[in-house]
């Protein structure tokens, strides 16, 4: 069969948080871009609850799984505008003290960049009154115990609380990448080829010189200048790997941080209607010391049942209850690291990620925090997703909670935001890219997504991830021009 | 005549196909012109890299060439078999059997031989056939599924999972018998967007969970009751296994998420999908 052949300025691969930004900021620069995807374009607007979201906007149908003590579901984003149409809008920028931690650009230097886009992406404070029933819940709990429950900033437009938020907004009001940077892009003249595969790294005397790939009607090979990598901080590592490039550092698959999660759900006597508004609009930062942070959480009814503890009638009369359960999560930075490998046996890449006895006991600290808060709150019951004592019945449970053995394997978790598999840095020797997210090892090769960021933020990292593919793509469309 | 449009597992499952074809066309080849030899030549590799017995070169025809008829034989019948699962995996599928009982007898053969006697040509015989059984049973068993990507046995083991976990009576009404058909077409939906190796530990943990209660209770899940499938699979979720643990999840996502789907279940639990706090 006959190999398409596209020829461009700049090749972007993959439209999530760190492709769309790059690739719209070298359109805009006048630079011939092709932006290409793997999953398709999937307007939000209208679609049809939570299994047309996991089946069009999710790889795997989010069951994508890292390999572990416990298994640890990592949902990540298959569609044009890639993890940020399925994501909770939260917008948060880097901690100064991470960023200084990098050794690279300062705070200062990257906060024009952090307002660009947030200006770019419409981020606001979360209204308190689209928080519905279950902000309802925490502020009662929070206040009774003289904690702060603060709102959110998020990328949501005149948002009317439709409580689905991760399987891609219903009402079209989030503004993820499909409804800014890659119109921008492609209103400035870039090609988007959706649906494809990307799957070899074209070398030429050393240097990137294309990319080669699988599409619906057959192979293609775009010829660039310069190749953007963009794929998210799994496919990323996992395609250097596969091209055998960018890895004299050895650490390229290496380091992998993740957020890991839980969800913390209570019985009330009163309704709450928790799917009635945002589902993720306040956050608790009390612990952030110990790297716990407490963000808003609820699902519809299959994803909330399908996490509750228990069968048969059991589960069912929790199910009958749904309207009366209230949720929250728990999210922990971490401080154990993973790795990821080279795809094998059909599968893209491979995770490997064991939770720290350390992280599980924060885990569990910030999941009695909550359990706190519920009961202060008025909760008859809280399911803590932690096998010694997967409910509690009353405040006086908790001392029994605090002090039972703990280890990674007896919680239920999922995580989030997955950096540093790529990660940036001045030397060659342990690092991927440069500050300016250059490959150190391979000319015309660039990373920008969250692979490049250096561990764990312990928030949310939309922000960071787009601050820092403004800049490097801002720099690299100077390099163009020049 | 409309084109099949085939699934993922079966694209793999035809290319191993199309591959083991040519192998084992290459094997009745290599039997035929040169079969005489291949003792020999392993022979020689033995006595160059591991101390182990000779093996006994075969006797002069016609018995020699009896053995050799009879492996070539077989040899042409699975390279049939292997292009006709090739050209429709769907339709030809049912023969993949035969080619597993071949490799599953010369496996079970050779490891026996090799104990027995402790010839090379033994230990290649089982490194050579052990695999290959392994990787044509998994991906038939990928591919088996069809368009659905689910045998009839996991539509029989999802039914018997979403009886225990959501079963007729109660607060409500609703069971997942009630909606059986358009959960399970919610099921497969799920399947379908998958990487083949997730397609293929999402069904084997089906059958893990369905022989789970075995040892306590001699029967299969699919076999007790709803109360008895729900009261095991309760006591699952108590175990420290992360491995029992985690195929019950599984099984929960893949069982509650299209269920709560259905019109009829979310009013059940009073959900609104269209529900919104701003108008």
């Amino acid at each position: 069969m006959k190999t398409m052949t596209y020829y461009c300025k700049a090749a972007v691969i993959g439209t999530g948080a760190g492709g769309a930004v790059a690739g719209a900021t070298l359109a805009e620069a006048g630079i011939d871009t092709i932006l290409v995807e793997q999953g398709g374009v999937h307007g939000t607007a209208g679609h049809q609850g939570v299994l047309d979201g996991l089946t069009n906007m999710y790889a795997d149908a989010a069951m994508t799984v890292a390999l572990g003590r416990p298994f640890i579901p990592m949902p990540i984003g298959k569609a044009v505008g890639g993890s940020t149409i399925i994501n909770s809008s939260t917008c948060f920028r880097p901690p100064r003290d991470r960023v200084a931690a990098w050794g690279g650009p300062s705070y200062e230097e990257l906060e024009p960049f952090f307002s660009d886009i947030e200006e770019s992406i419409s981020v606001t404070t979360v209204d308190t009154e689209i928080l519905g029933g279950n902000g309802r819940i925490l502020k009662r709990g929070c206040d009774a115990l003289g904690v702060e429950l603060k709102p959110l900033r998020h990328n949501i437009r005149d948002c009317k609380g439709r409580g689905q938020c991760q399987y891609g907004c219903p009402e079209g009001a989030k503004q993820s990448m499909e409804k800014n940077f890659i119109p921008r892009a492609l209103g400035a003249g870039a090609r988007l080829l959706a649906g494809r595969r990307v799957d070899r790294l074209l070398m030429n005397d050393g240097k990137a010189v294309g990319v080669a790939g699988q599409g619906p009607e057959g192979r293609f090979e775009i010829r660039a200048d310069v190749i953007v990598l963009a794929m998210g901080a799994f496919q990323t590592p996992a395609f250097l790997l596969r091209n055998d490039v960018a890895n004299s550092s050895e650490r390229v698959g290496r380091g992998l941080h993740v957020h890991p999660a839980t969800r913390v759900l209570a019985e009330m006597d009163e309704i709450v209607d928790g799917f009635k508004g945002l589902p993720q609009g306040a956050y608790v930062d009390r612990w952030a010391d110990r790297g716990i942070m407490l963000e808003g959480i609820f699902t519809p009814p299959g994803l909330m049942i399908a996490g509750a503890p228990g069968a048969g009638h059991a589960l069912k009369n929790l199910a009958a209850d749904y309207r009366r359960l209230s949720g929250f999560g728990v999210m922990v930075a971490d401080t154990a690291s993973g790795r990821v490998l080279r795809g094998r046996f059909g599968l893209p890449f491979i995770v490997l990620y064991q939770t720290s006895r350390r992280d599980a006991e924060t885990m569990r600290f910030g999941i009695a925090r909550l359990a706190e808060i519920f009961f202060a709150a008025g909760a008859k019951r809280v399911f803590t997703n932690f096998l010694p004592m997967m409910s509690l019945e009353s405040p006086g449970d908790l001392k029994a909670f605090e002090s039972a053995p703990v280890k990674p394997s007896y919680l239920e978790m999922m995580a989030f935001h997955p950096l540093g598999t790529c990660r940036m840095g001045s030397s060659p020797a342990d690092s991927v890219v440069d500050f300016d997210l250059a490959a150190h090892d391979v000319p015309n090769l660039y990373i920008m997504d969250g692979s490049v960021v250096p561990g764990s933020l312990g928030v949310n990292p939309q922000i960071t991830i787009m601050g820092l593919a403004l800049r490097a793509a801002r720099r690299l469309a100077a390099r163009l021009r020049a | 005549m409309a084109k099949n449009v085939w699934t993922p597992a079966e694209r793999v499952f035809r290319g191993w196909m199309l591959i083991s074809a040519g192998m084992y066309a290459l094997g009745a080849a290599a039997f035929l012109v040169i079969g005489a030899s291949i003792p020999g030549v392993i022979n020689a590799i033995s006595r160059y890299t591991l101390p182990l017995p000779l093996y006994p070169m075969p006797t002069d025809a016609p018995e020699g060439a009896f053995w050799r008829i009879l492996s070539v034989s077989m040899m042409a019948m699975l390279t049939w078999i292997s292009v006709q699962a090739y050209r429709d995996p769907r339709r030809h599928g049912n023969m993949i059997p035969i080619l597993l009982l071949s490799k599953t007898c010369s496996t079970a053969c050779y490891t026996v031989f090799f104990i027995r006697h402790g010839h090379l040509a033994y230990m290649v015989g089982f490194l050579t056939d052990g695999p290959i059984f392994l990787v044509t049973a998994l991906l038939w068993y990928a591919a088996a599924g069809g368009e659905r990507n689910l045998t009839r046995g996991e539509d029989r083991i999802l039914a018997a999972l979403g009886e225990a976990f959501m079963p007729r009576g109660g607060r409500f009404d609703l069971g997942f018998a009630d909606v059986r058909e358009a959960s399970l077409d919610g099921t497969t939906r799920m399947l379908a967007v998958m990487d083949v190796p997730t397609l293929l530990a999402m069904r084997l943990s089906l059958h893990f969970l369905n022989w789970t209660p075995v040892p306590a209770f001699g029967r299969r899940l699919v076999s007790l009751s709803a109360d008895r499938r729900a009261e095991w699979l309760m006591r699952l979720e108590a175990r420290r296994s992360v491995m029992l643990r985690t195929c019950v999840i599984i099984a929960k996502v893949l069982i509650l998420v299209p269920f709560f789907e259905q019109p009829e279940a979310m009013d059940a639990v009073g959900y609104d999908p269209a529900a919104r706090v701003r108008p």
